[in-house]
Formats: structure tokens, sequence, C-alpha cells
């Protein structure tokens, strides 16, 4: 039986998909507070990608070349950087949706200022 | 990666971009704030999958906070100012990106190694964040500080006009 498998394609797949869901949502809705709930899908993909590259790439490859036989590469993974980034964003993203929510409520107390229903 | 870690991460991928959709689409707004829930949990997931577990926690929180300020019933609809061809155009950028990303990452080509931060990784993190990165993270922490501080004052002035 194949065991089943993964790697940096697939995520970058997932992180395209969830990013262009994200401008999507805030490209097609009209309503600024529905506008708002793409942003951390827009931000959540950008994230996956960089713990993705952060997880799959190599940060340093060291060649041992033994005396006899085939030469073989070493791949080193890094400090996680690409998690501290995606942190980051996540944190972003909440102060993003947080200044939008009250932008939004700002503009709702003019609208109904100027036209009272 | 093994197959449970595999199987987990097509699994929350699946729920991410499925709670993705369905905030695209979903009409009210308490059904919006909950598939952005179950979206960010698909996202944590993933990250779960990927070895990154701290930051799995963190974007759940993200998410759960964000549904939370959407999902709040007391401000009424606002209408985005942007014309009608600029969010076609916008649309079809998004489109395009996908398709871009998409071809980008099917044609290349990358490395491969075996991962060995563990499973949570905050220790890793952690230093990167308060020891090497110590400026960037200030800043963010400025940058939230100041957005709370911005929607504490425009929704006390939203509270004190009704």
């Amino acid at each position: 039986m194949n065991n089943l498998t993964t790697g940096l394609v697939s995520v970058l797949f997932v992180a395209a998909g969830m990013l262009s869901i994200g401008i999507f949502a805030i490209a097609w809705r009209r309503n600024l507070a529905s506008a708002l709930a793409g942003i951390p899908l827009m931000f959540g993909g950008a994230g996956i990608a960089f713990v993705g590259v952060a997880r799959f790439s190599a940060r340093a490859a060291a060649q041992v070349q033994p005396a006899t036989g085939p030469r073989v590469i070493v791949g080193v993974s890094g400090p996680p950087v690409g998690q501290e980034i995606a942190v980051l964003i996540a944190i972003v993203s909440l102060a993003v949706v947080a200044l939008g929510v009250a932008l939004a409520a700002r503009a709702s107390r003019s609208s109904t200022q100027e036209s009272p229903r | 990666m093994d197959s449970p870690h595999a199987i987990g991460f097509y699994a929350s991928s699946a729920v991410a971009l499925g709670g993705g959709l369905v905030v695209v689409f979903a009409g009210g707004r308490g059904l919006r704030a909950l598939a952005l829930l179950i979206s960010g949990a698909g996202v944590a997931g993933v990250y779960a999958s990927l070895s990154a577990g701290f930051v799995a926690l963190i974007v759940l929180a993200s998410f759960a906070g964000s549904a939370l300020l959407l999902a709040r019933p007391d401000y009424r609809t606002v209408r985005g100012g942007a014309a009608q061809v600029w969010r076609q155009l916008a649309a079809v950028g998004a489109a395009i990106l996908l398709a871009a990303l998409a071809y980008a990452a099917f044609r290349s080509d990358f490395a491969h190694v075996t991962f060995n931060g563990g499973f949570f990784g905050s220790a890793a993190v952690g230093r990167l964040l308060f020891a090497r990165d110590a400026l960037a993270a200030e800043a963010v922490g400025a940058l939230v500080l100041a957005a709370l501080v911005g929607l504490t004052v425009a929704w006390r002035v939203h509270d004190r006009s009704r």
C-alpha cells in the first residue's frame, strides 16, 4: 500500500486557494462588513505559504563527500522564520479587521445621521 | 510527512477552503462568522499538520476574534465605495492570481528536507520573536494597540451618538 504524502506543492496550492478566496470575498461582496471577512482568509493563505516553506525548504545543504560511492547531500532545516511571520500576519489580520469594523461603525453612524429611517 | 499527518493536512485544507467559500457566499452575518470560525479551525489544522502547533493556536484565536467582531449585530450595512468595474477587475485578478500561483507551484522543483523543529515549536518561534526580531514584534504590538484604541474610540463615539 502506498503511503499518502504531501509536500510543498500541495501546501502552496492550498495557500493560493485561500489567498484567492480572500481576495474574491473582498472584491465580490458589496457590504463592507462582508468584505472584511475576506481579510483573515487572505492573510491565512499567506501564512500557510510561509509555514509551508519553513517546513519543507532547506536553509543549507551540507555536501558529504565519501571516499568511495555516491555523494550525499544532507538538508538542514533552519530556524522557523516562516512560523514567526505567520504569527505576525495573524495578529495584523485581527488588527485590520478590528479597524475595519470600527470604520464601518463610524460610516453607519454617518449614514444614519444623513438619512434617518 | 507520514500518512496521518498527510490525511490531517488534506482534511484540514478541505475544511479551510470550504469554510472560505461559505464566507464568500453566505448571506447572514451569523452564518458568515460561523463559517469564518470553521475556516479558521481548518487553517489551524493545516498549521498543526505542518508541525506548527504554536502558530495554529495563535491563528485560531485570531480567526475567533475576527468572527466575533464580524458577528456583532449593532452596526448597519455599509456599502463600499469602489466602482463596479474595479470590483470585477479585482475578481478577475484574483482568478488570474490563483491560476498563476497554481501553475508556479505545479511546475517548480523544491528541495525537500527532514524537519527537526518539533511539533509545537514555541521555543524556537519565541527566540525569533523576542530576541532576533524583537523590533518587528514590538512594531506589530504597537500596531495592534493602535487598532484596538481606534476601535474603542470609534465604538464609543458610535454608542454616544445613538
